[in-house]
């Protein structure tokens, strides 16, 4: 089916059917460019629990930046 | 200048349903003269504080002239991210410095975490009354 085609089987849904239709492209779309993230739907936090070499790595910079006054 | 400060939880539905509150704490976050006012996730079992990307170029920082950091864990080592210091002001407590994992990840809340602000700050937390407390060290 070409895009003028698909076009004219669109225009023929009903409200509720073009809203559909909406969702299912925008999730197609999201798909082909890995983009997992849907409206409405809920995700886990990103809480990082167990990052103690990135933990560190902070404290270091932070006692750094103090050793040598760094103003930010 | 106080020590300790309550703040109310934050519902995140209209309905202000009890399982949608959140312990976010408001603050404003600089570098230079650039600020961004933001909401923190107040998070005790992240083990640092995580910046999202945009929040970082907001308020001025600059990503390739930060320290990369080893790979955090969970969903957000699937980002790179880097050490970023950044002044922060939460009401008229003392201003602080927070050492943040920025991250490349925008979807991600402001997480406040071990290191460093529960290095600066004790929490109390009285969800029953939908209020946790600050206090400063």
């Amino acid at each position: 089916m070409t895009y003028s085609e698909a076009l004219t089987t669109l225009r023929r849904l009903n409200r509720k059917d073009k809203i559909r239709a909406i969702q299912f492209l925008a999730n197609e779309v999201a798909m082909e460019e890995e983009v997992y993230f849907e409206e409405g739907r809920t995700y886990e936090i990103f809480s990082p629990h167990e990052s103690f070499e990135a933990a560190g790595q902070l404290r270091e910079l932070l006692e750094e930046s103090e050793r040598v006054n760094v103003q930010v | 200048m106080s020590k300790s400060k309550r703040f109310a939880y934050v519902p995140l539905s209209s309905d202000a349903s009890p399982d949608s509150i959140l312990p976010l704490l408001p603050m404003t976050l600089s570098r230079g003269t650039k600020t961004s006012q933001v909401l923190g996730l107040v998070d005790s079992g992240a083990t640092v504080n995580v910046l999202p990307y945009g929040i970082g170029l907001e308020i001025g920082a600059v990503w390739e002239e930060q320290m990369p950091l080893f790979r955090l864990s969970g969903n957000l080592g699937n980002y790179e991210s880097r050490g970023l210091i950044v002044n922060a002001e939460i009401e008229d407590l003392e201003p602080v410095k927070l050492a943040f994992a920025w991250t490349m990840a925008e979807d991600v809340p402001v997480i406040l975490g071990q290191t460093n602000f529960f290095s600066l700050f004790d929490v109390c937390f009285m969800r029953q009354d939908r209020e946790f407390e600050i206090k400063m060290h």
